[in-house]
């Protein structure tokens, strides 16, 4: 080759090389080129790749054209710089060839087992090799060889402006994907959203990788952990290990490590190159704190096994992708702390809200049944606990009996359509659940009681573990529902759901209620404001019953008044009846007597004796009238002794045995015998029994209801006071008559009263008063048309002494 | 057959009802002396040793009652027979020591009745 020669290829490479074509297709030509120029049977381009650790088989060319061009690019690893392609040379060297290479590369250099080595460097890099090969030994002049220095000179500008001009648009289309996913960070709260958008954001790296994207939640809990593009499980499950023991590594590095087949092999990574090839770790860290790491598991290439193109760049790309994802991470987790405080602060709004909103119900309320309304309702509703439906079972403070069930759900026209609907509403009625079910189901009457009567007898002493746990304990529970179904199965549609929160209701000695609702919706730590809420109802509920006591004290206070008021009032009208009495009967005597005398004197069957008749009886009836003032004003003294009451009712009533007779009044006597004897007056027991009797007959026979039987019944039957703890003897005295009529019913304890045409009206009053001083009571029922029944308990046991 | 007459001493304050109870009683054979008080009575009753006393409870000055043990101090044998407009003295501890209680009425029947059994009950 001369040097017109020389100069006319170096101007074509040079025309060549500053074409616009691609790399490849421009180094392709040149070598092409210079074969046909008859410098070389087979040229190959060599390049380094891979952060400049290894030289790869670009594309080779032949001037017989059979070769394939551009050949498969073949990684040729090169751990040291002893391989003479490496090598920058100046001088011709001939390369020897390991013949257990088995690679393609191998297989073409073994085909052109003589070759020489150009380097491709300018001042500054080493770009690669051009090799010349052949198939036998051959040598070039060393004119040529300084020609073809000047044509790698040339080439590896070439190269150079092309690796600047890729470096320009790779950095520029990081930027852009910084860019994006900056403004994707930003502008979103969810990082796992992000994160699955990256793959869309750089196609070309995301598509030979997968990633895998920890955060950490709390100490000691695992990470939540979300990944992407693994191509099959093994391999994801294989990813996925790694990264978990990565994440939990106490110890951690603060910048991104790369794992690759330069690392130091460890026990992690075992099988890690079958699958991968190379593992980026970045921790995402914010303030010096790690909140997740965000890792990339790198494919191998499937067609050439050759490492995929990862620079300095790449990395420094990924760490600034770290950064912003960790201030993206800490940001979220900042707002979600603001949101848990906005949302704590709402719901103690809520809470304090419904608790004003009870407190003041409570204070207004003054039923029990109110209060409890009233807590069913807040625990119920969706303002309150959303704990629906639920279920009162009410103790009334006695241990077996349990009074009623009240059932509760969640009003239908809820908060959201009626947003004036208060807690305190008093327009939804306490259901009861034999209500509720008659309502919602099908079931029969009959059957919905026998279930009600099974549940209210539901054995809670006896309930299994956590619920007998807080039923003993006094304290709201949340338990699983198999506890409540374990004590009766019909619970379980009652109060469906999986969690059930049960609410004692203490009582002094036992307890009040029992409160079982739905607690699905709830959680633990609410329990503490559920507690607070039903302290406060249990409270009101005391109140309640403290106010009812007052009341029922007041109530008997009031009456022990206005009977004290009526036995003075008594007492003075008996002082006046006496005096007047008094005075009236000795005249009385003096007149009665001697008019008996002068009837006696007076012949019979003259005007003068029928006239002298009148006056003696009518003085008779005089005297009856003053004897009566007399024995009820007069201050009895008792006589009491044992008597048996049976007898006294016997001796009384025999001495109607005639009249009744006469009237045709059946007296029926329904007498328990063998009773204790009572400590009473038999004396005036007796009469109390006789002015009675005599009542009812008269009642009777002033009865217009011809028809119904005349009938006396006098009943005897000791019985229990309760109230009083005493055991009483109770005397029963109906009558078939007329009955009383009910404008005067409250008048027949005043002396003086009657609806008898003869009457005294001292009657009534002094059995109220002789039983009365015997510590008993009387009644008297009126059932206009069914006649009278008068009521009379007497204590078996006389106790103290009485005062008028 | 001849009876014996009895002596019956009245005490009333009354004046009308010794009247009357003086008519009645001598009427059934009785001889009567009558006192206006308690007082009376005991100073009378040593000479006059009447077989029985009929006596009204309720008196200005001495009681019927306490007249009654004054007599009985006397001579525990005399009977007497207190009366009054009460039913309620039948009860009464202190009215044991008589030999009969009657509630006064404008029928003597029943103090007649009275008297003459315990008369029958003392002297015969």
């Amino acid at each position: 080759m001369n040097d017109q020669e020389r100069y006319e290829t170096l101007t074509k490479i040079i025309e060549i090389s500053s074409s616009a074509a691609r790399i490849n297709e421009r180094l392709l030509q040149i070598g092409h080129f210079l074969c046909l120029r008859g410098i070389a049977p087979t040229i190959a381009f060599y390049l380094l790749q891979h952060r400049g650790r290894c030289l790869t088989l670009r594309l080779a060319t032949d001037s017989g054209g059979k070769l394939q061009l551009p050949a498969p690019p073949c990684n040729y690893v090169q751990p040291d710089h002893d391989d003479p392609l490496c090598r920058p040379v100046s001088t011709r060297i001939t390369t020897s060839l390991d013949p257990e290479i088995t690679n393609p590369e191998d297989l073409f250099r073994r085909e052109r087992p003589h070759g020489l080595s150009l380097p491709l460097a300018d001042e500054a890099h080493v770009y690669g090799v051009m090799a010349i090969f052949c198939r036998k030994p051959f040598s070039l002049d060393e004119q040529t060889i300084q020609f073809l220095l000047v044509v790698c000179r040339q080439i590896a500008s070439c190269l150079r402006e092309d690796i600047l001009k890729k470096r320009a648009r790779k950095k520029v289309s990081r930027l852009k994907f910084l860019h994006r996913i900056g403004a994707r960070l930003n502008a979103s709260e969810d990082l796992q959203s992000v994160f699955s958008q990256l793959p869309d954001e750089s196609p070309v790296f995301f598509a030979h990788s997968a990633s895998v994207l920890n955060i950490f939640t709390a100490e000691n809990t695992p990470p939540q952990t979300i990944d992407q593009g693994f191509s099959n499980q093994p391999q994801r499950a294989l990813g996925l290990k790694i990264s978990r023991l990565q994440a939990t590594q106490t110890k951690f590095a603060p910048h991104p490590t790369v794992f690759d087949q330069y690392s130091l092999p460890s026990p992690l990574y075992q099988h890690f190159f079958e699958h991968f090839s190379a593992h980026i770790t970045l921790p995402l860290i914010s303030r010096g704190v790690r909140l997740g790491t965000l890792e990339f598991f790198l494919d191998r290439d499937p067609k050439t096994q050759y490492l995929l193109p990862l620079e300095k760049p790449d990395l420094e790309l990924l760490e600034i992708l770290a950064v912003h994802m960790a201030a993206t991470l800490e940001r979220s987790r900042t707002q979600s702390q603001l949101n848990a405080a906005n949302q704590a602060s709402l719901m103690r709004t809520r809470q304090l809200t419904i608790s004003h909103r009870m407190k003041n119900a409570l204070l207004a309320a003054d039923s029990s049944e109110k209060i409890i309304r009233l807590t069913l309702g807040a625990l119920v509703s969706d303002e309150g606990f959303s704990c629906s439906p639920a279920l009162y079972f009410d103790y009334q403070e006695k241990k077996d009996f349990r009074h009623a069930l009240f059932y509760a759900q969640t009003p239908q026209n809820s908060a959201i359509d009626n947003p004036g609907r208060s807690l305190a509403d008093e327009a939804t009625p306490l259901k009861t659940l034999t209500e509720h079910l008659l309502q919602a189901s099908d079931e029969t009457p009959e059957k919905v009681e026998t279930e009600m009567a099974r549940l209210k007898f539901a054995n809670f002493e006896n309930a299994p573990g956590r619920l007998n746990r807080a039923l003993n304990e006094k304290k709201p529970a949340i338990i699983p529902a198999r506890f409540v179904t374990a004590l009766h199965p019909a619970l379980a549609n009652v109060i469906p759901g999986s969690a059930i929160i049960v609410i004692p209701i203490p009582g002094k000695e036992y307890l009040k209620g029992i409160i079982l609702a739905n607690a699905d919706r709830i959680k633990q730590t609410d329990l503490s404001y559920i507690t607070l809420f039903t302290d406060a109802a249990t409270l009101a509920l005391d109140n309640t019953e403290l106010y009812q006591l007052l009341q029922n004290s007041l109530a008997t206070l009031n009456s022990a008044q206005n009977r004290l008021t009526q036995n003075e009032k008594l007492i003075a009208l008996g002082e006046m009846a006496t005096s007047i009495a008094h005075e009236i009967k000795n005249p009385l005597l003096s007149i009665g007597g001697f008019a008996r005398r002068l009837h006696k004197k007076i012949p019979d069957d003259t005007r003068e004796k029928s006239y002298s008749l009148v006056i003696t009886k009518e003085i008779e009836r005089l005297e009856e009238i003053v004897n009566n003032v007399l024995s009820f004003s007069r201050p009895a003294s008792n006589i009491f002794s044992p008597h048996d009451i049976n007898q006294l009712i016997k001796e009384s009533t025999d001495l109607f045995a005639r009249e009744l007779k006469k009237l045709e009044i059946e007296l029926s006597l329904q007498l328990t015998p063998e009773m204790p004897p009572v400590e009473c007056d038999g004396n005036q027991i007796k009469q109390v029994m006789i002015n009675l009797i005599n009542n009812s007959i008269h009642a009777i026979t002033d009865s217009e209801a011809e028809l119904q039987a005349h009938q006396i019944t006098i009943r005897s039957t000791p019985f229990c006071n309760l109230e009083q703890h005493d055991e009483r003897v109770q005397i029963e005295i109906e009558d078939s008559g007329s009955g009383i009529q009910e404008q005067v019913i409250h008048d027949i304890f005043n002396p003086f009263f009657t609806t008898k045409h003869d009457g005294t009206g001292l009657g009534l009053p002094i059995c109220h008063r002789i039983i009365l001083n015997h510590q008993g009571e009387i009644r008297i029922n009126n059932q206009v048309g069914r006649g009278v029944k008068v009521t009379i308990t007497l204590p078996f046991e006389h106790k103290g002494i009485t005062n008028n | 057959m001849e009876t014996r007459q009895y002596t019956i001493l009245v005490v009333d304050d009354e004046e009308n009802i010794r009247w009357l109870y003086r008519e009645e009683l001598e009427e059934e054979g009785y001889i009567i002396a009558d006192a206006a008080s308690g007082e009376a009575a005991l100073e009378m009753i040593p000479e006059l040793k009447p077989d029985l006393v009929v006596m009204d409870i309720k008196m200005p000055g001495t009681s019927g009652v306490d007249t009654l043990i004054k007599i009985k101090e006397l001579d525990k044998d005399i009977p007497v027979i207190l009366c009054s407009a009460y039913s309620d003295y039948k009860q009464d501890f202190s009215t044991w020591a008589s030999a009969a209680y009657v509630v006064k009425s404008a029928s003597l029947d029943e103090l007649k009745k009275a008297i003459a059994e315990v008369l029958s009950q003392h002297y015969e």
